[in-house]
């Protein structure tokens, strides 16, 4: 996997018509999938250890497909807030740092309407849903002890 | 960015989420355990105190403080001081990778042993950007 990895993969990110897959590619950033596999968003900067290989999640529905996306995009969000904190200035990483944050957006908005929240403040549903989210320490579901 | 504490703060909140992944695969590990596994593993002692709960300690049992943060005011002190913690955690996730065949536990191990490597090299262009400013 290490070796194996989707890093020429932009297809879920392209944009039809415009040239944002080349863009990213010669970036410094490795693909969001890539990212959050190896646990590093930076190109340049991983360093695996010995000869341990990092791990692919696998999706086995839809909803666990759109939360790996989403999931995902939050980290490569994060890793683009550490190095923009940094690097203000770099308006190119900046570009697409917002494409992530939107396209995060628009998922989010579609996961909660399908699945419910994700986030304390995802309120699309008439009545309190925030519990019956499986924690990530459950495997039965968040409302053992409600 | 100038002085601005948000690298900081970014940082901090990252350490807070590695908590709670590391207490949940330590919950995951413990919740079907029977207290004579528990005992074999040499966790007597943790059950007696502290029952299945997560109660954050070190390896030998010295529990969580802060008694050995260190702040200086120092502002190039205080981000050697970061830098340090971070290489200080890659090299304990890596004696933890050692131990374990578990995949489920190396995964996020893993994981959590290249954040280290990113939180670092943030914390050196912090560094190297104080430095610049003249501190």
């Amino acid at each position: 996997m290490l070796f194996n990895n989707n890093d020429l993969d932009f297809s879920f990110f392209e944009i039809p018509g415009s040239d944002f897959k080349l863009e990213i590619d010669r970036n410094k950033f490795v693909s969001p999938s890539t990212g959050f596999q190896r646990g590093n968003m930076m190109r340049d900067e991983y360093i695996p250890y010995k000869n341990y290989n990092d791990v692919k999640l696998i999706a086995k529905n839809e909803q666990e497909r759109l939360r790996l996306k989403i999931m995902e995009l939050a980290f490569a969000i994060t890793d683009f807030n550490l190095y923009l904190d940094l690097h203000p200035d770099d308006t190119e990483s900046y570009k697409i740092f917002k494409q992530y944050v939107d396209e995060g957006k628009k998922l989010e908005q579609e996961y909660t309407t399908k699945f419910g929240p994700l986030a304390i403040t995802n309120v699309q549903s008439q009545k309190y849903e925030w519990l019956k989210n499986p924690w990530p320490w459950d495997e039965s579901g968040g409302n053992l002890y409600v | 960015m100038e002085n601005s504490p948000q690298p900081f703060v970014t940082s901090l909140k990252n350490s807070a989420c590695q908590m709670k992944m590391i207490a949940t695969i330590v919950h995951q590990l413990t919740k079907d355990a029977t207290v004579e596994e528990l005992e074999a593993c040499g966790l007597a002692s943790y059950f007696t105190e502290h029952k299945k709960g997560i109660y954050p300690s070190d390896a030998l049992g010295n529990p969580f403080t802060v008694t050995y943060f260190s702040v200086t005011g120092d502002i190039l002190a205080d981000i050697s001081e970061d830098m340090a913690a971070e290489q200080k955690a890659r090299a304990v996730y890596e004696s933890l990778i050692d131990l374990t065949d578990d995949e489920d536990v190396l995964a996020p191990l893993l994981w959590l042993r290249q954040r280290e490597i990113v939180h670092f090299n943030r914390f050196k262009e912090l560094y190297e950007h104080y430095k610049k400013m003249g501190y």
